[in-house]
């Protein structure tokens, strides 16, 4: 059976939590980024945004999202399209959860997902679409 | 005096408006890896993270003239893999910026589009950004 075949509409991809994501790990995303804007490992910017706590980058939920479709895929697939909407935040401390379930499948081998990351409350913070090419090989 | 959306645009054109050279390079791969606490072993043979596109192409300077920014949105078209070892040119464009009312008064959101192109010429990546703005 190809990988493929062994998948559903519905079915939910391995979640992939990271946390508590504390501020050294937002620093390190700093550098990653190459974007060093104070407000997520300065608290006194984020207060003076009226907010309580440094929030975690958006782009790094969106890179966890990245993540969690490429380990489901495992090698078995290519990543051709993932969007991130930024609805809510998340701040240092917390603990988040990147999860996906596929939404279609076509006979061609292209797969959409939802994706999306979930907060401590159990919310949704981020949400997005992710198109994959999944072998057909058996 | 230049108008709120005048000026966003003169910022993003500062920080973004030239094309920027960056090498893939395997201490940034890992780095990346690392910082999502993910295993960083990156190979020249296997692709890096497609996401790690949107590490490259940034800027520490300028910063913003004022006001407070957020991330509204990303979409990343992936077109070819990136492996260590190439160089890839990326290009970013603002596409318009729309005044909108929010619960802070009047905010500004960004549209922009990056591409991302390799030493061979060919586009590896497309992507749409948005940023909201606000504080004038």
């Amino acid at each position: 059976m190809s990988f493929l075949e062994t998948l559903q509409v519905g079915q939910e991809i391995p979640a992939l939590g990271k946390g508590p994501v504390t501020r050294q790990m937002l620093v390190e995303w700093c550098a990653a980024e190459n974007d060093y804007y104070t407000l997520h490992y300065d608290e006194r910017v984020a207060a003076a945004m009226k907010l309580p706590g440094t929030p975690i980058q958006g782009t790094y939920k969106y890179a966890l999202m990245g993540q969690a479709v490429q380990h489901w895929l495992a090698g078995r697939g290519t990543l051709n399209k993932l969007s991130a909407r930024y609805r809510g935040l998340n701040l240092e401390g917390e603990h988040i959860t990147a999860r996906g379930r596929i939404s279609q499948i076509e006979a061609d081998g292209r797969v959409t997902l939802e994706v999306w990351i979930e907060g401590a409350n159990g919310e949704r913070s981020t949400e997005g679409v992710a198109v994959v090419t999944v072998s057909k090989q058996r | 005096m230049p108008s709120a959306i005048e000026e966003i645009h003169a910022d993003y054109v500062a920080r973004y408006g030239t094309p920027r050279i960056e090498a893939v390079e395997a201490g940034r791969v890992r780095d990346y890896l690392l910082a999502l606490n993910e295993p960083a072993d990156p190979a020249p043979n296997i692709p890096v993270p497609p996401l790690f596109l949107l590490t490259l192409g940034r800027t520490r300077r300028p910063q913003p003239s004022r006001g407070s920014a957020v991330n509204a949105g990303d979409e990343y078209e992936f077109l070819a893999p990136v492996y260590i070892g190439d160089t890839i040119t990326v290009e970013r464009r603002v596409l318009g910026i729309d005044e909108k009312e929010g619960k802070q008064g009047k905010m500004y959101l960004t549209r922009a589009e990056a591409a991302y192109t390799n030493q061979h010429g060919t586009l590896v990546a497309r992507a749409k950004l948005n940023t909201l703005r606000w504080g004038w």
